[in-house]
């Protein structure tokens, strides 16, 4: 009597690899990083130059940001292919969806800064909000640390 | 309920297995669900703080509409992050209470049979 409950363990224990999450994808996360840094030198600029930076000044640190966040674009795409029709396809697509957003708000600050620089050529500070595309692209960065840290 | 001790866990029956498995799951689902609001409260505060200002900026005449717009949008893309950072930390909050609730399966059956099951 006393091992009764084994038996509906024992079916438990058939589903118990059961996964929710995808793992940790070191590409993801240093292509991600990479483009979070580089969004960290677009406000550093500001602070460091002592005139108003140019578009020119920007303009690699936004080759850098693009890039990453493309080439983390790829492989997340690779990777939700790799978890379609498991339990943690859903989870895989969120942090696809989420590098998707980061590079739509990087594109609309980009054209937006395009536009000011014909229009005006000067930019201050407040001119973009900065903290905004630095947040967005944070998402998928903090859900790559949250695959790292967890407890195997 | 109290957490349960994983290495001297040998429950008699179902019920106290049961018991286990609730303490451990209810516990773990507090103590991440508590962290997740934490994040997510800390990021919408920062938005609202962040729009609001746009707002008032707009107001007083210190940016135009089109500057206003795109503050917005980029504001709007921000909310949209946030939102998919909390769908991805439910999952993880759902792994780890699923994790936690096997390890008190497994500590269970090691205990009583001396099998360390590796699933």
């Amino acid at each position: 009597m006393r091992h009764l409950w084994t038996m509906p363990l024992s079916a438990l224990l058939l589903s118990g690899c059961v996964s929710l999450l995808p793992s940790y994808n070191v590409e993801i996360a240093d292509n991600v990083d990479a483009t979070g840094s580089a969004i960290a030198k677009m406000a550093a600029l500001y602070d460091v130059s002592a005139t108003p930076p140019t578009f020119a000044q920007f303009e690699p640190l936004y080759v850098d940001a693009l890039a990453g966040i493309t080439s983390a674009e790829r492989v997340a795409a690779s990777q939700s292919k790799l978890y379609d029709g498991k339990p943690s396809a859903a989870a895989a697509q969120t942090i696809s969806r989420a590098i998707g957003t980061c590079k739509t708000a990087l594109l609309a600050q980009l054209a937006f800064h395009r536009k000011k620089e014909l229009e005006e050529k000067v930019f201050t500070k407040t001119s973009f909000d900065q903290a905004r595309l630095a947040e967005t692209c944070n998402a998928p960065a903090v859900m790559e640390t949250a695959l790292k840290e967890r407890k195997p | 309920m109290a957490d349960i001790d994983l290495a001297s866990f040998r429950p008699g029956n179902a019920s106290e297995l049961l018991d286990g498995i609730l303490s451990t799951a209810v516990s773990t689902a507090l103590d991440q669900g508590a962290k997740l609001k934490a994040t997510i409260s800390a990021d919408l505060k920062a938005l609202s703080i962040a729009a609001f200002g746009t707002q008032a900026r707009l107001a007083a005449g210190e940016i135009d509409q089109s500057e206003a717009d795109f503050l917005l949008h980029m504001q709007e893309l921000n909310l949209n992050s946030i939102l998919l950072k909390l769908q991805f930390l439910t999952y993880a909050l759902a792994q780890a209470v699923l994790d936690a609730v096997f390890a008190v399966i497994r500590a269970a059956v090691r205990n009583l049979t001396g099998f360390d099951l590796n699933f």
